[in-house]
């Protein structure tokens, strides 16, 4: 055994062995003014035993490759003044490849102080500017993201004003949840500001600026370079494709209305991007600017039983990301990059999208409220169109409508039922194309004082390239599984997951099952066994591929 | 020893250590009013909120929720949720029916959205073609999560006594807990500061 692998093995023991310490070990006291000083722990650890390990990136699927992850959350408050870390430690102990990496760091770290309307951060925070068109750093858990930006921040709020400012590095997760590899930071530097006007509480007028620089800037490096330590990535001085330098502005503003007459509320934003980008050819450096902007609106209206919701957005070239890391996209294949903004889809959630960067679209949903039941059962209907121009890619149209029924039992039970269909058409003449329909159905069953049942079943068909012979695709997918919670501490889940595609090989259903032990209501340890399905998925349209997973895992969240 | 040794021990040994987060188990009567004595201990033994785990809020009618405002008064609920969470959803009948029965005695729910800016608009359809009129906020720039739930995980709820101190975190919704739930809001209030 190696030395690295042995301090990994010693740290995680040593690691376990303080969170078994019992919850009064973290009662820290008090300060001489009184105010306590308490220490919060979130613990998650994650165990994987891939009998075989779905990398596309291998050519034979590694057999029998083991796992371990670990995410120590603390939090040290005390009065006014707060500090946060999350260690994360990676152990491979027979790495299948150089991207699987033992790791262990400092993921972020922060010290703030809040007090009256201010509030100031040292180290790492997220930032969401409006409605996310312009900035978004955060995290995306259905796919694995989380995006911090490392550096300094500063907010105040009070009835009439706001305003914030950031200024720093980003920072991700480096070694990422998904596929497990390890990921390098970004580094792209980040200046951020917003101001906010609300003359009444219902209205909120406010403008920003970002400034985006990437890595490959000189001034990007300078400023980084120092801050490297925490990161241990190195800056790489060859850039990709030659580009040398990209930096984007974005300026924009919004207007927002709360619940005007309790009857509307209303929402604008626009946003304009100038990308500026030095790249290095044969004939010398070739300089270029790029514009793009962003137009989002919605309104609601409420009106007793009835809710509709109606959003438009315009986008043109409005695309705000990372760059790959040029050391390990070249000599490891790691082209990972992490989106910086996330714009409105008008989507419904989940949904595979293509393009949310240079387009047109509508949406209207309506919610009606049926009549309460003189046994206090509730129902509500809804139904949802929308259209988009220039979806999935230029030149192409997409149309989607589904319905739901949402049914709330007074005893506690609820069974919810979604049904739609998606088209999405090429020009014509072209044979491309997606048909698809889906189905949705989830439902709730309280079965006595300490049982209960939880059901939950999504179904897709595909038609893709339904005009072409060869390139037609017709699959279906889905997910089911039925959770048996028998409180308050087990729970059993049976699921299956199914894709019939061809381009998929291997049996086309993946059976599993989870078994969960709760030790009280925020902490619990659950094992899953046998095989669960991968593919794009989606949220907010942010995408990713995730791989298929074929052993055993284990999770565990400790919360004190 | 070697590494997978020790790892082992450590996994044994946190897998005991996290049982002793819970002192005790739950009578099997499941009553909520005797609850675990693990609660009893969440409850008498919990972390007094401080300062830096306040904030201020203007939910989705524009009106203001101020934390500092109801600890050490009232009985908070913090619930977070999201749009695309099923289990949240099937919770929040619960929340309703306890902010209209309890709000009177004390009990301030403040429901906490965890939405993606890209789904924001729907948070407010939601609740209202619902009739829910609890209050709710939308955590835009993830600050009550980073203080209350670093997971971000949803459902997750947090309760704080009248003495400022935190009685019970939960993670997930679970049917057949929700009574529960309810009469440990119930056995807080009646409770003095």
């Amino acid at each position: 055994m190696s030395g690295t692998r042995r301090s990994f093995a010693l740290a995680a023991a040593v690691l376990a062995l303080a969170l078994s310490l019992p919850a009064s070990a973290i009662d820290l006291g008090a300060r001489k003014d009184g105010a306590p000083i308490v220490l919060d722990v979130t613990e998650s650890l994650l165990l994987d035993f891939h009998t075989k390990l779905d990398d596309p990136a291998l050519a034979v699927a590694p057999e029998n490759v083991f796992d371990l992850r670990n995410r120590l959350n603390l939090r040290l408050r005390a009065g006014w003044l707060s500090a946060g870390m999350r260690l994360d430690a990676a152990w491979f102990p027979d790495p299948p490849s150089g991207q699987y990496r033992n790791d262990l760091r400092v993921e972020e770290l922060y010290f703030t102080a809040r007090k009256g309307g201010f509030t100031l951060t040292a180290g790492d925070d997220y930032v969401a500017l409006g409605r996310g068109m312009a900035l978004a750093l955060r995290k995306v858990d259905e796919v694995g993201f989380d995006v911090t930006l490392r550096g300094a921040h500063a907010g105040f709020r009070s009835s009439k004003f706001a305003a914030r400012v950031d200024a720093g590095i980003t920072n991700v997760v480096n070694v990422d949840g998904v596929e497990e590899k390890r990921v390098p930071d970004p580094h792209d530097l980040v200046v951020s500001g917003r101001v906010e006007y609300s003359p009444t509480p219902k209205l909120r007028f406010a403008l920003h600026g970002v400034d985006i620089e990437r890595r490959h800037s000189p001034l990007s490096k300078t400023l980084v370079q120092p801050f490297d330590v925490l990161a241990r990535d190195d800056l790489e001085p060859t850039p990709i494709s030659g580009e040398r330098f990209i930096r984007s502005w974005i300026v924009g503003g919004s207007f927002e209305a709360l619940s005007l007459a309790e009857r509307v509320s209303l929402y604008a934003e626009f946003d304009y991007l100038t990308t500026r980008s030095s790249r290095e050819a044969l004939s010398g450096t070739v300089d270029s600017v790029r514009h793009g902007y962003a137009l989002y609106g919605s309104a609601t209206v409420f009106a007793g039983p009835v809710t509709l919701l109606a959003e438009a957005k315009h986008y043109d070239q409005f695309e705000l990301a990372s760059t790959p890391h040029p050391q390990t996209a070249q000599s490891l294949g790691i082209t990972t990059t992490f989106p910086y903004n996330a714009p409105p889809t008008l989507e419904r959630a989940g949904q595979r999208i293509a393009n949310n960067t240079d387009v047109s679209g509508a949406h209207i949903r309506l919610d009606y409220r049926l009549r309460k039941s003189e046994g206090g059962n509730r129902q509500n209907v809804f139904v949802s169109a929308a259209g988009f121009l220039d979806a999935p890619e230029q030149g192409h149209t997409t149309v989607h409508g589904y319905a739901g029924w949402d049914y709330k039992h007074a005893r506690g039970h609820r069974v919810q039922l979604q049904a739609g269909t998606r088209l999405e058409q090429a020009p014509s003449g072209s044979d491309v194309g997606l048909r698809m329909v889906h189905l949705d159905a989830d439902a709730f069953v309280l079965l006595g004082a300490r049982h209960d049942l939880q059901f939950h079943w999504s179904h897709e068909f595909h038609d893709k390239n339904p005009k072409a012979s060869i390139t037609r695709d017709r699959y279906v997918e889905g997910t089911a599984y039925v959770t048996w919670d028998f409180t308050p501490h087990w729970a059993f889940t049976a699921q299956l997951d199914y894709l019939t595609s061809d381009d998929r090989s291997g049996s086309p259903v993946f059976p599993g099952a989870w078994v969960m032990y709760r030790f009280d209501q925020s902490s619990f340890i659950r094992v899953f066994g046998g095989r669960s399905k991968g593919g794009l998925k989606c949220s907010g349209g942010i995408c990713r591929i995730f791989p298929d997973f074929e052993g055993v895992k284990l999770e565990a969240t400790v919360r004190f | 020893m070697s590494g997978r040794t020790l790892i082992a021990v450590a996994l044994a040994a946190w897998a005991l250590g996290c049982g002793s987060t819970e002192p005790q188990r739950r009578g099997d009567d499941g009553g909520a009013s005797s609850a675990s004595p693990g609660a009893d201990t969440e409850a008498g033994s919990g972390r007094k909120v401080s300062a830096s785990a306040t904030f201020a809020v203007t939910d989705i009618d524009g009106r203001r929720f101020a934390l500092a405002d109801h600890l050490g008064r009232d009985v908070v609920l913090l619930s977070f949720w999201a749009t695309f969470c099923e289990p949240c959803k099937t919770e929040m009948p619960y929340l309703q029916r306890m902010h209209e029965r309890l709000a009177g005695q004390g009990l301030a729910v403040l429901s906490v959205s965890l939405d993606g800016p890209e789904t924001w608009a729907e948070v407010a359809p939601y609740i209202k073609s619902n009739d829910y009129t609890f209050p709710v906020a939308i955590d835009q720039d993830s600050t009550i999560a980073v203080a209350w739930n670093p997971r971000a995980a949803a459902p997750f709820t947090v309760l704080i006594g009248r003495d400022g101190r935190i009685a019970r975190t939960i993670e997930g919704f679970q049917l057949s807990e929700a009574a529960r739930l309810e009469a440990e809001v119930e056995r807080l209030l009646a409770q003095d500061k």
